[in-house]
């Protein structure tokens, strides 16, 4: 049987990670187009460094961290590229003490994030939008659940202060 | 498609196993047996398959040409090369061989620390898949992407920039990197609507000393405020190899 070429190896590859790449960046990101545009970027990251990285037994646990990763910095990007959206929402708006709920707007994540390390940013992403649980984060970052407890708390705490505050300054007149 | 994926219930399995779940990796087949009783993962499937489909029928016919075309051409950095190498060989002759000229603008020094070694810092924009270096005075423009040179290998490098509304931003993920052999930081960043100047300071971090010491050491040599502040903070006041670069940033 005729081996594929380079090009179709790479068609090939695509059409078998790209889904999950997709579906990764658009969870995240929640826009269509923009997904679009991470997944491709991803997946050059991917194959670049494909032939060159061990990945045991499935390639997915580390393409969906890469994916992940860059759905993050595009978040932060977005929050850095558009100045007018600097002032994070009143709490009123973003139901604060439902941090899940928070993130799932656009706006108040890209904020959000951008105010924490990547670390912290990717437990955060993790727990309250994936819902995973603090064990589940621990073994997909390869950190001890205390670690994560530890880091999650910092960020639910940060997070909260920092959309209170946003309603304390609309309250100023 | 603009629905949200639907919520994970405690209990449901996580979506990277529905990923391999549906990838066929058998270890995770019972992921599909729960979702076949399960309401909540149910549709948690069916999400993940209209976005399969989605990608089969717009995003993988859009985007496969793109992908090619990248993974065919050298990235923007090493075309960039021929370049940077003479411009950063030039730099160091310069620093070399001429150690009594004056400083040039983006010359960094320090005050009251005894004089810190320069770090040479080169600053690319990225404009429609074309780099080009910029230097002190260049103007760019907001959406341009940035990326960082830095001659500093092995080392940990902060980078990290400030505008004249004394906003200060980390430039790479976390606000450090460290430096590979190429000098070429990792990541990069895109430039925010803000007009006016934005000075851009690379440190190469020393013990004890981390991305918030410098962040302090940026809005202190800027607390006076304003657009000419930003243009004049040529120095921080920190024990560090440092490099500046000084971009004005105006509308397209």
């Amino acid at each position: 049987m005729e081996q594929p070429g380079p090009q179709g190896r790479v068609e090939a590859l695509y059409r078998q990670f790209g889904p999950a790449i997709f579906r990764r960046c658009l969870k995240l990101l929640r826009d269509p187009a923009e997904a679009e545009d991470a997944t491709q970027e991803v997946f050059v990251r991917v194959f670049r460094s494909l032939e060159r990285f061990t990945y045991g037994d499935s390639a997915l646990p580390w393409i969906y961290q890469i994916a992940t990763r860059h759905c993050l910095h595009r978040l932060r990007d977005g929050s850095r590229r558009d100045a007018s959206r600097a002032r994070l929402p009143a709490a009123s708006e973003t139901a604060p003490f439902d941090l899940g709920a928070a993130l799932a707007d656009r706006q108040v994540a890209s904020r959000l994030l951008a105010r924490f390390d990547d670390r912290t940013a990717t437990i955060a992403l993790h727990a309250l939008v994936d819902g995973m649980t603090q064990e589940e984060v621990g073994q997909a970052l390869g950190l001890s659940r205390k670690t994560v407890g530890l880091k999650l708390q910092q960020f639910m705490d940060r997070a909260r202060a920092l959309l209170g505050a946003g309603a304390a300054e609309d309250a100023t007149p | 498609m603009t629905n949200p994926m639907p919520a994970r219930s405690p209990g449901c399995p996580q979506d990277l196993d529905l990923e391999r779940a549906l990838a066929g990796e058998a270890a995770f087949a019972p992921a599909l047996a729960h979702a076949a009783g399960c309401d909540g993962c149910t549709a948690r499937l069916a999400w993940m398959r209209e976005a399969s489909d989605l990608f089969a029928r717009r995003v993988l016919p859009a985007t496969r040409d793109a992908v090619l075309q990248k993974l065919h051409r050298p990235p923007w950095w090493r075309r960039a090369l021929p370049i940077a190498v003479p411009v950063a060989v030039a730099a160091t002759l310069v620093v070399v061989l001429l150690p009594s000229i004056q400083p040039p603008p983006g010359y960094i020094g320090t005050k009251g620390t005894g004089t810190p070694a320069p770090l040479p810092l080169q600053v690319f924009v990225d404009r429609a898949g074309k780099a080009a270096e910029v230097h002190t005075g260049d103007r760019v423009h907001p959406g341009d992407g940035l990326r960082f040179v830095v001659d500093a290998p092995d080392r940990e490098v902060v980078l990290i920039s400030v505008d004249g509304q004394g906003h200060v931003s980390r430039l790479v993920p976390g606000g450090t990197a460290r430096v590979p052999q190429t000098g070429i930081v990792p990541g990069g960043s895109v430039l925010d609507g803000v007009l006016g100047p934005e000075r851009i300071f690379a440190v190469e971090l020393q013990p004890g000393m981390d991305v918030a010491r410098v962040e302090a050491a940026v809005r202190a040599v800027v607390s006076s405020g304003g657009d000419q502040a930003v243009r004049d903070a040529r120095a921080l006041p920190l024990a560090a190899p440092q490099g500046t670069v000084l971009l004005e940033k105006v509308a397209p």
